[in-house]
């Protein structure tokens, strides 16, 4: 038999797990064969938020979620930046054609790129807890064809409802980005 | 000032001095004058003194002052923080000792709210880490209950310091020991850990740290990282970790123009010279000092690390953490950190343990495509 309170936790705790506003938009290609993706760089992100190093922040905590699937065999960073410069003098990826990342693809031996782009990366605070806001964009482009065949763009903004409730912890900024960029990555593998 | 010099000469002049008659050369070691980060002229010598005693406590004879001075000028030895193996054979036999204690002074502030860090370092000659230690602390972590016990003046809070320090430092002969790696509280969130599968258990591999890539304004903090990142790896039991005097050696050798130049030809170059494709990349994007006198500011620090095979182009490795002082408070306000580099200690010892505890992620045969809900085709 149950004890009232553990009724009430129970009752309580879908609640007090967060409740933290999230909208995600998706999109998978319907002939995509992931399978064949074995090896991937991931291109510097973009930033287009206030906060000057948000593209590196979000892209490193990406590198490792990705990582951390298994799926994936990733680029060291520096061999991409290498292979971008050798392309571009910048890198700047947004202005990448078809062509471009084919050749790209071959330099690195990868089947495949992924891109992405902060769009939101700000801390405010409801009350005194933190209510971070983050939204990232990633897409997966097969190197050979040049062709989006995943992309996805997810939101978390506001204070978790047990943050709110009790004024008490609350996810840091890097905190909701980790979990925003691992759920992006929880609708293209299992 | 003034008042600091006094303090310096009394701490100095409390502490033995090199004992006349030579012991065995197991317990004879050479004290190098600590690297000084903390601004304060005066707190080397202070320093050196409580060190001294506290090694001649342990049964050490302690060889330091003029004749090391002679010994490093006539070797030409600039860097103290490290020495090469060739550099590190030559003093330690030019002085009759055994082994070598080397530390860095990271903060000393003596007045209102004192508080200091410091490490030290014992290496034998054949480049064996014998010891080595970080103690961090204010003069508000010494308050017991209802304020009682607080070390208020800077000479008994640096004698605390210092017995912290050396508590674990083995007896002349006896098996190396070093402070242990910290876990993560249980109520705090793990620091996010990618390993992979060629990393193996029981295997340890040679790795060269790089200089720590520094996004904040705090100039030190690089220095003071890729210090405890060193040791932090080193302990682990997985890493050989290059010596940096090694890695300067190489970088001469190979004339690379400086750290900003480490692109992946360059480590290819520096990895055939050291003998390892392992490279451990670094970024520092937070290390915001606490508030000095007393002010309610946690110390805060957020560090990205990446193990790189360069030979492959693959990551074997990435962690990132991040952490305030206070995140270690528990009731009353103790346990909080309040020395931002006991904090980054911390934070990579938790690092460092998570990529021990953390099982290889392996491969899987093929992604798998999750059918989206609401996808569009």
């Amino acid at each position: 038999m149950r004890s009232p309170l553990t009724i009430l936790l129970v009752a309580l705790a879908p609640a007090l797990a967060g409740c933290a506003s999230h909208t995600t938009t998706q999109y998978l290609h319907p002939n995509v064969d992931l399978g064949a993706m074995k090896t991937v760089a991931v291109l510097p992100f973009e930033n287009v938020t206030q906060e000057q190093t948000a593209g590196e922040k979000v892209q490193r905590i990406f590198i490792t979620e990705l990582l951390a699937t298994g799926v994936f065999q990733v680029v060291e960073p520096g061999a991409v930046n290498k292979a971008l410069r050798a392309e571009r003098s910048d890198l700047a990826v947004s202005g990448l054609a078809p062509a471009d990342l084919k050749r790209l693809g071959e330099a690195l031996k990868v089947d495949g790129f992924f891109m992405g782009t902060v769009i939101d990366f700000n801390e405010s605070h409801s009350g005194s807890t933190p209510a971070p806001e983050v939204t990232v964009q990633l897409r997966l482009v097969e190197a050979q064809s040049g062709v989006t065949v995943w992309n996805t763009s997810k939101t978390r903004s506001g204070a978790s409802l047990s943050a709110r409730m009790f004024g008490v912890g609350g996810d840091s900024l890097t905190q909701a980005a980790r979990e925003v960029v691992r759920e992006e990555l929880h609708t293209l593998v299992k | 000032m003034t008042a600091a010099l006094v303090l310096a000469g009394a701490i100095a002049a409390a502490a033995p001095q090199t004992t006349a008659v030579p012991g065995p050369a197991s317990s004879r070691v050479v004290l190098l004058p600590f690297d000084n980060f903390s601004g304060a002229t005066e707190a080397r010598a202070a320093v050196a003194g409580l060190i001294t005693a506290g090694l001649w406590k342990k049964g050490y004879e302690v060889i330091q002052g003029e004749p090391v001075e002679q010994a490093l000028e006539a070797g030409r030895i600039r860097y103290l923080e490290s020495l090469t193996a060739e550099s590190r054979r030559r003093l330690l036999s030019d002085l009759g000792a055994s082994a070598l204690v080397t530390g860095t002074l990271y903060s000393w502030v003596p007045e209102d709210h004192p508080s200091l860090s410091l490490s030290v370092r014992m290496v034998s000659a054949e480049g064996t880490t014998l010891f080595w230690n970080l103690v961090g602390l204010s003069a508000d972590e010494t308050e017991g209950m209802l304020g009682l016990g607080r070390l208020s003046d800077m000479e008994p809070l640096a004698r605390e310091a210092i017995a912290r320090l050396l508590r674990g430092l083995p007896a002349p002969g006896a098996a190396p020991s070093s402070a242990s790696l910290e876990g993560r509280p249980w109520r705090l969130a793990a620091p996010l850990t990618y390993r992979s599968e060629q990393l193996q258990k029981g295997h340890v591999y040679r790795a060269v740290l790089l200089p720590v890539d520094n996004q904040t304004s705090v100039r030190e903090a690089s220095r003071d990282v890729s210090d405890v990142l060193d040791r932090r790896l080193a302990q682990s039991g997985l890493f050989d970790v290059v010596e940096p005097a090694e890695l300067r050696a190489a970088i001469l050798a190979e004339k690379v123009r400086g750290f900003t130049d480490m692109n992946p030809d360059t480590l290819h170059r520096l990895g055939h010279r050291l003998g390892t494709p392992l490279f451990v990349r670094s970024t520092l994007t937070a290390f915001r000092p606490g508030g000095l006198h007393g002010a309610n500011r946690p110390p805060q620090v957020a560090l990205e690390l990446q193990l790189v095979d360069i030979d492959s182009d693959r990551l074997l490795w990435t962690s990132q953490h991040a952490r305030r002082g206070d995140d270690y408070a528990s009731l009353f306000e103790r346990g909080a950190i309040t020395d931002v580099v006991a904090l980054a200690d911390r934070t990579v010892s938790e690092m460092v343990r998570a990529l021990r505890d953390t099982r290889p992620t392996a491969p899987k045969a093929a992604a798998a495509a999750r059918p989206p809900k609401g996808a569009v085709p």
